[in-house]
């Protein structure tokens, strides 16, 4: 697309802007508006504009500015209880795993079944690469190596849900 | 965190600006429905912004700067395209409307960002730093954004294939 400027653009846009368009007395402006296709081009497309932009401000009804006060007021307590609250749910959501991992660490220690072996640890230790001696002074089926294990496991897999659940706003 | 302006205040500047932010925002959408929505998202975001504002001119350019944006969003997600734009129904007597349904026609197949520049020049009368401003282009290039929109607009208004397709 090719630039052309016409050095009587401004004038035109100052009558327009003024009011003073279209305006038959103006009869060397109209000429020249008339004849070069970059004022043709401002004429119609400001003449277009400026009578759209009366037509939608007749139709604009927008709420009245108490409704949109009040609204905004609203949204924004909404806004600060909810950024209040996210804190003391993600403590609380943490906490409940901790304590349902030390609740579950806690029955393995004092419940019978802790004392059969646990394949999977030993299955673990295998895929891991670890040789025998490496880990021969560690006994995981031990309660002492169990309880921790357990607390950390089960914490793992239930924080991440519970910061999920309680911080998915929909 | 407390709102940038009292009451008071915000009910005077909403009440000078809210119908040409309106009419901005309908034409720039397609979308009355839309527009209503983005009205008070516009204003929502003003109240709550850090921005400290100069005066009445550097906070209305705000607020039709976060418009702009919200409309730029909002059409990127509910239609992919600004070229989908429906034309809404226009009041007014057949002549009349054959008239706007040109213009609406025309803003409807220009650019976005074309659209926004004609509106803000030739239905608002913003100045090129104003439209600058509310669009986030330097100034400078105000003069020729606008001329090859204006070429484009002509050019559907008369019914003719704008020359770069747009």
């Amino acid at each position: 697309m090719t630039t052309t400027w016409c050095p009587r653009e401004a004038e035109l846009w100052e009558a327009i802007t003024a009011g003073r368009w279209p305006d038959a007395t103006n009869t060397d402006l109209w000429a020249h508006v008339n004849a070069c296709a970059t004022c043709r081009d401002v004429a119609l497309v400001s003449s277009s504009l400026s009578t759209e932009a009366s037509a939608a401000r007749r139709e604009a009804a927008p709420p009245s500015s108490a409704i949109v006060w009040w609204r905004a007021q609203m949204r924004a307590k909404q806004e600060a209880a909810l950024a209040a609250e996210r804190p003391i749910t993600i403590v609380q959501g943490l906490a409940a795993a901790i304590a349902l991992g030390l609740g579950v660490a806690l029955a393995g220690w004092v419940l019978p079944w802790q004392h059969t072996p646990l394949t999977w640890i030993a299955a673990l230790r295998d895929a891991a690469g670890l040789s025998a001696a490496d880990i021969a002074a560690v006994d995981l089926t031990s309660r002492w190596v169990l309880l921790p294990l357990a607390m950390i496991v089960i914490s793992l897999v239930f924080a991440p849900i519970a910061v999920y659940v309680i911080t998915f706003d929909d | 965190m407390p709102f940038a302006m009292d009451e008071q205040a915000f009910r005077a500047f909403y009440d000078r600006t809210a119908p040409a932010l309106w009419a901005y925002l309908s034409r720039l959408s397609g979308d009355r429905q839309l527009a209503d929505d983005l009205l008070q998202e516009s204003y929502y975001r003003l109240l709550r912004s850090r921005e400290t504002f100069e005066g009445e001119a550097h906070r209305r350019n705000y607020l039709f700067r976060i418009a702009t944006n919200l409309v730029r969003d909002a059409r990127r997600g509910r239609f992919g395209s600004w070229r989908n734009v429906p034309l809404p129904e226009l009041p007014g007597q057949p002549e009349a409307f054959e008239d706007r349904a040109d213009v609406k026609r025309a803003l409807a197949r220009l650019k976005p960002r074309d659209r926004a520049l004609l509106w803000l020049a030739y239905a608002q009368g913003s100045s090129h730093s104003e439209i600058a401003g509310v669009l986030g282009v330097k100034t400078g290039s105000i003069k020729l954004l606008l001329h090859r929109a204006r070429r484009r607009m002509a050019a559907l208004l008369n019914g003719r294939r704008p020359e770069d397709g747009s």
